[in-house]
């Protein structure tokens, strides 16, 4: 018996020794992840996804009444005024008044209309990257698990290159992430504490921009009150939606350019791995 | 409409003025330390919030202490800090009864612009999730955080813009406070907690807090490595005399010098933290660089204590005493801060005030590297090829985002053979599939060498890796890098699971073995040529 025994105890001390001392960090199973719309995977402070009535109201008022909405205005209403648009008005202090406050009009509207509907609907009108959403990290995660364990386990050749290649297609997401901007757009979740809200139109985004439009009616001469200029007026606000949505899933290419557009002096390349 | 234009800007400029500016005031006097509730079993769905009402007590498990600094950088009270202190002595009491490896670690943290010590500010609640994190991975030791505050808020967050504008203000601020109450306080924090040398000490500074924590730390910190140097120095130098003296009495009195001379070097080493770590750090690089250039003249690495003082060329043994770290993606620090520092780089550039790389010798700038690894370990880098960039570039960079003082750099897997350097979006190659797949360490140093750490990110699984720079001209224990966006994704993503565990594989566990947060007491080391 103590013969037996030896063996299986140096067994027991190998695999012990070779758990303790090895170098490979092991995958954990993929669990359910929790993504808050605007958070970040695994922010401790995002607990409750809830998209709450002080959160809108702050939205509200500091994106359309106060400060922000008034240089907006104030540049925008610059812009008009150097192209002179709309032509009725002129280039004048008077013109330009009427530019800044048919645009801060519009602005307020904008956001109130949101706010109103978006409060009915309980949406949750926060963008969040493709990267960021909940479905695509379980898919990474199974991916990286499914590839882990094929390279660890005895598994034929073609197994292996299977889960290899399917682990490398994760990389190539340059249309989904486009697709996944745009449907961050037109869309926007329900607001639930686990920010599994379901998807629905952009009710409150919509009557935004045409609440937006249409405020600025009591401004705009005759002629730019007719549907298809105010339908002009929306379409161009709701690009700014656009360009958060896609500001949002870009946010690392647009970081990496403007860095390197506003690096002073020259910077030595850093080098690793191969270069070594 | 003339005066309606008039009218709005002026609105617009005295809003803050109006109302709208967050006041000089302290906000925890009355509670200055709180217990945070233990984290819950994951079964658990609702989370607990640590409540201002229940004040610390000696069997809190974790332990919130605020210091509160107004804009001259003078305390409130003085009794916050002492409150602090005490909580970190019941702390290393309560320790010392249990084993040694109880030992409590102790976070004080220096929050950044637009954010205060008030209960609904998120900084609080994001340090306070933090440290149940912490908590969750310690192993049962008790956790001690402390909460630097000032005012870093100036106008309501209702007014988005106004607020931008507070960015001299407020920059100001955090170059005025650091002074004798935070310094004193900071040193005061280290030694109490490292009466009980297993406790572990550790700064961190965001945004402006860096900036902040950096120029309150950076003074002391040199001044206690000199200090223990010079002891020690006098120390071996007494031995040495010990052993050569003729009466036993000269001998007697050589070797008490010798202990007292290495008490002394003992006390000023605890008198510093363990690791000092400046996230998304808004100071210009020209921060960073005088204790790079102190800690490249005096030729120090800082490594685990053994019984060999020289240092040890296994590039594991290699720890950081400070690390600077900035996401690829904050644009903060990458955009805004070059930006904000436009215009007074244009004032010192007029004023002459700036130095140029070349020149004559008695105004030229130069880079200095060291590394240990290297041959020979210290160089001097004099040219624009050779990577050194004048004194203005750097006032107009951070640290991290500074490619020539960067000392290392981070890895992400993409592929079944591919990894991407974070810095620069290069791709390293790696022809075992088994390197990337089992994020082995060891698999990956046999192809591309100076792999410090590797680590996954719980949720998504993905490998990590980071690696020494081959060229690098720091190789000091001030580690400075570029982090990739999964990782910290902006300027003020930085209370997540995926940053925590970042830091406590990269920083926090030894290579060798022991528990995850434990201090292994490393020493400074002077290199020998």
């Amino acid at each position: 018996m103590p013969r037996m025994s030896t063996p299986l105890i140096v067994l027991f001390i190998a695999t012990l020794a070779s758990t303790l001392y090895a170098q490979e960090i092991l995958v954990k199973p993929t669990a359910a992840v929790k993504v808050c719309p605007g958070a970040f995977p695994t922010d401790l402070t995002a607990t409750d996804c809830t998209y709450t009535a002080g959160q809108r109201a702050l939205d509200f008022v500091s994106g359309s009444v106060t400060d922000q909405a008034v240089l907006g205005a104030t540049v925008f209403g610059l812009g008009a005024q150097i192209i002179e648009s709309p032509s009725e008005w002129k280039r004048t202090w008077k013109g330009y008044g009427q530019r800044v406050g048919a645009r801060y009009t519009q602005a307020v509207g904008k956001g109130a209309a949101q706010y109103l509907v978006g409060w009915i609907a309980k949406d949750d009108p926060r963008n969040l990257a493709y990267r960021d959403d909940p479905k695509v990290i379980t898919a990474r995660s199974k991916a990286t698990e499914t590839f882990a364990r094929m390279v660890r386990e005895p598994r034929s050749e073609d197994e292996r290159a299977k889960a290899a290649a399917s682990f490398s297609a994760l990389k190539h997401d340059g249309w989904s992430r486009f697709g996944h901007a745009w449907y961050d757009v037109i869309t926007v979740r329900r607001s639930a504490a686990d920010g599994q809200g379901k998807r629905i139109p952009a009710f409150s985004r919509f009557a935004g921009e045409f609440a937006g439009a249409y405020a600025g009616y009591p401004w705009y001469p005759g002629a730019e009150n007719k549907f298809m200029p105010i339908g002009e007026r929306a379409a161009g606000a709701f690009g700014t939606a656009a360009l958060s949505s896609f500001y949002t899933e870009y946010k690392p290419e647009i970081a990496r350019l403007t860095g390197a557009i506003l690096r002073h002096g020259k910077q030595s390349k850093p080098t690793a791995g191969g270069q070594r | 409409m003339k005066t309606i234009g008039t009218a709005l800007i002026a609105i617009l400029l005295a809003l803050p003025n109006l109302g709208c500016q967050v006041p000089l005031k302290a906000y925890r006097l009355n509670h200055p330390a709180i217990e945070v509730p233990p984290p819950l079993p994951l079964s658990a769905s609702v989370v607990p919030a640590a409540t201002a009402d229940k004040d610390c007590e000696i069997k809190s498990s974790i332990c919130l202490a605020f210091i509160e600094l107004d804009d001259m950088g003078e305390p409130y009270r003085k009794g916050q800090l002492d409150t602090a202190l005490r909580v970190i002595r019941e702390a290393n009491a309560a320790a010392a009864e249990a084993a040694p490896d109880a030992a409590p670690i102790v976070i004080t943290f220096v929050h950044g612009w637009k954010n205060n010590a008030s209960e609904d500010n998120g900084n609080v609640k994001g340090f306070t999730a933090a440290l149940r994190e912490i908590y969750g991975r310690a192993g049962g030791r008790r956790v001690i955080g402390i909460y630097i505050g000032w005012r870093g808020d100036l106008v309501s967050k209702y007014m988005p813009i106004a607020r931008q504008f507070t960015y001299y203000n407020r920059e100001a601020t955090a170059i005025r406070i650091p002074g004798v109450t935070l310094a004193s306080a900071l040193t005061q924090i280290a030694a109490t907690a490292h009466e009980n040398r297993n406790s572990s000490v550790t700064f961190v500074g965001h945004s402006f807090g860096g900036l902040l924590l950096e120029r309150t730390i950076s003074e002391a910190t040199a001044s206690q490595i000199a200090q223990a140097s010079i002891f020690e120095h006098d120390a071996i130098k007494a031995d040495a005399a010990a052993v050569k003296a003729p009466q036993e009495e000269a001998k007697k009195a050589l070797r008490q010098v010798a202990v007292e001379k290495h008490q002394a070097a003992l006390l000023a080493t605890d008198a510093r933290p363990d690791l000092v770590v400046f996230i998304n750090p808004a100071g210009a690089a020209t921060e960073a660089k005088q204790m790079l250039d102190f800690l490249t003249g005096s030729q120090l690495s800082f490594q685990p204590s053994t019984s060999d003082s020289h240092i040890s060329l296994n590039h594991d043994d290699d720890r950081p005493l400070f690390v600077s770290l900035s996401s690829t993606t904050d644009l903060a620090t990458k955009v805004a801060l070059p930006i904000g520092h436009y215009l007074p780089y244009v004032k010192f550039k007029l004023y002459g005030s700036f130095r140029s790389l070349g020149g004559s010798p008695d105004e030229a700038y130069s880079l200095k590297c060291y590394d240990p690894h290297k041959k020979p370990p210290y160089s001097e880098e004099k040219t624009k090829s050779e990577g050194a960039q004048a004194q203005g570039s750097n006032y107009l960079s951070s640290a991290p985002h500074t490619q020539v003082l960067q000392s290392h750099v981070m890895l992400k897997a993409v592929s079944a053979n591919e990894m991407k350097v974070a810095s620069t979006g290069d791709v390293i190659h790696f022809t075992n599939s088994k390197a990337i797949a089992g994020c082995d360490r060891q698999l990956l140093n046999q192809e591309h060498p100076g792999i410090v750490s590797t680590f996954r990110l719980s949720d998504t699984n993905t490998c990590f890796a980071v690696q020494e720079k081959t060229d690098r001209c720091n190789g000091t224990p001030y580690w400075i890098m570029e982090l990739d966006p999964d990782v910290v994704p902006d300027h003020g993503t930085i209370f997540t699971q995926r940053f925590i565990e970042f830091l406590i594989d990269t920083f926090f566990t030894p290579s060798q073995k022991g528990s995850v947060l434990h201090r292994d007491n490393p020493v400074l080391k002077v290199s020998v040529q």
